[in-house]
């Protein structure tokens, strides 16, 4: 230990401490004066109102030296003014707990420079004393030093260093010597202890990664559910008027002259490829079968519409969240689509089980293979949406094929 | 006819009754939802019904599971099914094992009224309307199709139009042959495909439905909610 540089930078950062720690208190303690006395004075309300000032300051000069610590560079938790001026600066100042937690801060260094500079100014000296006995008696017998110095103090007993023998001195200073070198030990423990609560207290709040895990995981919950209303407003909609509209022109049709017919069979052909474009677009934002009969069901209905042999086996076991079957459709989907687009494939497997609370969904063609992952295609999001359920996927796809496409989602997530 | 109507969009529910009063059926009672139209259903006993997919208050397959409720409490009544979506599992669902009295059409066909009428007509009287999406759907399985393939193109049309539930007659009228001939396919048609000799109409249907859909969707069935 005593070769690495722990003890040396935790000293540095303690000795630093103090200095910083007792020039801001004597800076916090004349600003603090002076705003009470001018506080008669309209001065001293803007001295107060820049109190944060201080603490922001220090805060500044804090989270820099904590690097002496072996910490990261950390940005500001405080956020920029979204006006410009320096009264919608010191208004968000002000309303930011980063600031208080920072006066804080402030407040407690000043505290602890206080018992550091004693305690280490007292400790070093005692050491000091101890470790230079030796030439302290040197210096006595070359007359250097003519006073006496008294090594141990008690009523009944008293111990000169002059009358001490050399070897008892040599002990004494080496023993002071191993308690100095030991005491490295706790100071870098304390060091360390200081700069976790400095950090603790200045460092932007993190979301921890179960945190960030969960909000990602709503982000894609609140997106299901959008594309699910999406989907009722459009059925319930567009859809029902463009029927209704269809069944108005058919009912004008019948009782039309003759030279209308031919006009209205267009606008009625116009209004069902409207309907039919309609609905195949709201089959993609979400497929009504899945919410009604269920992911098997819904998977083996969207393999119909494909020009493409599909089977699909499934073993599913116990509850699958919705989110979990919404984003294993949506793969499937995806999957069957690139087989028929790229793989120059006719048949595709589609697999789908429970394993251990995981939903494993697989999507396997027999065609050529080498197919990219990162190339354009709509893997790119879904991956990531994958990813924030706390799902993986993975492809493999040689020249040659066959192309696997492979997703393991939580059933819970 | 006595009609009873369930449609939950004021729209097309007011546009069904006008259309229905004009081809000189009457419309004795709409409803909004499920629970509406079985209630409505037992006090009016009406000729037909007919009833939207997606109604309040799940907005689901409620339409799907009143008519399959409604023909197990009395499997002689007819009920057409209307959706913005044909899914070949709801039309097994439907057509159960006795498919005489029930009709599956996309909406979009109330476009065509004369024709929208008629198979309103066929099904009130005891016959079987599947919407053509639904056959095209059941015959793009690649697999199916190979077996198909055994099938003359003539016969191919044949089959899709008999699994839609027309008869003979229109079978021959849609494709400009003689009954005759359209006799001469149908018999082509069970003998290459090995289903059972021809009867009448339903257990025509069910034949045909049960050859398309057994290799489709193997387990076909309406699941516990």
């Amino acid at each position: 230990m005593i070769t690495s540089w722990w003890p040396w930078r935790s000293a540095a950062y303690i000795a630093s401490g103090i200095v910083i720690g007792l020039v801001w208190m004597m800076i916090a303690i004349l600003w603090i004066g002076f705003g009470l006395t001018a506080f008669v004075l309209v001065l001293g309300i803007l001295v107060f109102s820049l109190l944060p000032l201080l603490g922001i300051g220090l805060a500044a000069v804090e989270r820099a030296r904590l690097r002496l610590m072996g910490y990261a560079p950390m940005p500001s938790p405080h956020r920029s003014p979204e006006r410009s001026g320096l009264w919608a600066w010191l208004h968000l100042r002000w309303t930011e707990a980063a600031t208080w937690r920072e006066l804080a801060h402030g407040g407690l260094l000043s505290v602890m420079a206080m018992v550091d500079l004693i305690v280490f100014a007292s400790l070093m000296a005692v050491a000091v004393s101890m470790v230079g006995l030796p030439l302290a008696r040197y210096l006595q017998d070359t007359g250097g030093i003519s006073d006496t110095i008294v090594i141990i103090s008690t009523d009944a007993w008293q111990t000169d260093l002059a009358t001490l023998p050399w070897p008892a001195i040599g002990a004494i200073s080496a023993a002071a010597l191993a308690l100095v070198v030991l005491a490295l030990w706790p100071l870098t423990h304390y060091a360390r202890g200081r700069a976790m609560l400095a950090n603790w207290l200045l460092a932007p709040p993190q979301l921890d990664a179960d945190e960030l895990m969960q909000s990602r995981s709503r982000i894609v919950s609140t997106f299901d559910s959008e594309r699910r209303r999406i989907e009722r407003d459009l059925h319930d909609g567009p859809q029902q008027q463009l029927t209704a509209l269809l069944l108005t022109l058919g009912l004008a049709r019948q009782s039309a002259p003759e030279g209308l017919r031919d006009l209205l069979s267009d606008a009625q052909a116009q209004a069902q490829t409207a309907l039919h474009d309609l609905r195949n677009v709201v089959q993609g934002i979400h497929p009504s079968l899945l919410t009604d009969r269920g992911l098997i069901a819904a998977i083996e209905a969207m393999a119909r519409r494909l020009p493409l042999d599909v089977e699909v086996q499934s073993d599913i076991e116990g509850p699958v969240s919705e989110q979990a079957e919404v984003m294993a459709y949506f793969v499937v989907s995806e999957g069957l689509t690139n087989v028929v687009r790229h793989s120059r494939s006719d048949e595709a497997m589609v697999e789908i089980r429970t394993v251990d609370g995981w939903l494993v969904v697989e999507v396997r063609d027999n065609g050529v293979g080498g197919a990219d992952p990162t190339h354009g295609t709509g893997l790119v999001g879904i991956t990531d949406r994958v990813a924030a359920l706390g799902g993986s996927l993975t492809i493999s796809s040689p020249g040659g094929g066959p192309t696997v496409l492979r997703v393991e989602l939580p059933c819970g997530s | 006819m006595r009609i009873v109507i369930a449609e939950d969009s004021v729209l097309l529910r007011e546009g069904l009754i006008h259309l229905l009063a004009r081809s000189g059926h009457e419309v004795i009672d709409a409803v909004e939802d499920a629970d509406a139209l079985i209630t409505a259903v037992t006090s009016h006993a009406p000729d037909i019904t007919i009833l939207d997919v997606r109604m309040p208050p799940g907005f689901r397959d409620e339409g799907v599971r009143a008519a399959v409720r409604l023909r197990q409490a009395n499997p002689r009544m007819p009920v057409v099914v209307l959706s913005q979506y044909v899914e070949s599992v709801y039309a097994a669902e439907l057509l159960g094992e006795n498919p005489a009295g029930v009709g599956y059409l996309l909406k979009d066909r109330v476009g065509d009224v004369a024709e929208f009428v008629s198979a309103i007509e066929t099904v009130a009287s005891g016959g079987t309307v599947i919407d053509p999406e639904v056959i095209r759907q059941l015959l793009a399985r690649r697999a199916l199709r190979e077996k198909l393939t055994r099938l003359t193109a003539r016969e191919q049309e044949v089959l899709a139009l008999m699994a839609e539930g027309q008869s003979n007659r229109a079978i021959a009228t849609r494709l400009v042959v003689s009954d005759a001939a359209v006799a001469k396919h149908i018999n082509s048609i069970f003998s290459k495909l090995d289903l059972p000799p021809e009867t009448d109409g339903h257990r025509r249907v069910i034949a045909v439905h049960y050859y398309l859909q057994r290799r489709t969707s193997p387990e076909a069935g309406l699941p516990a909610k």
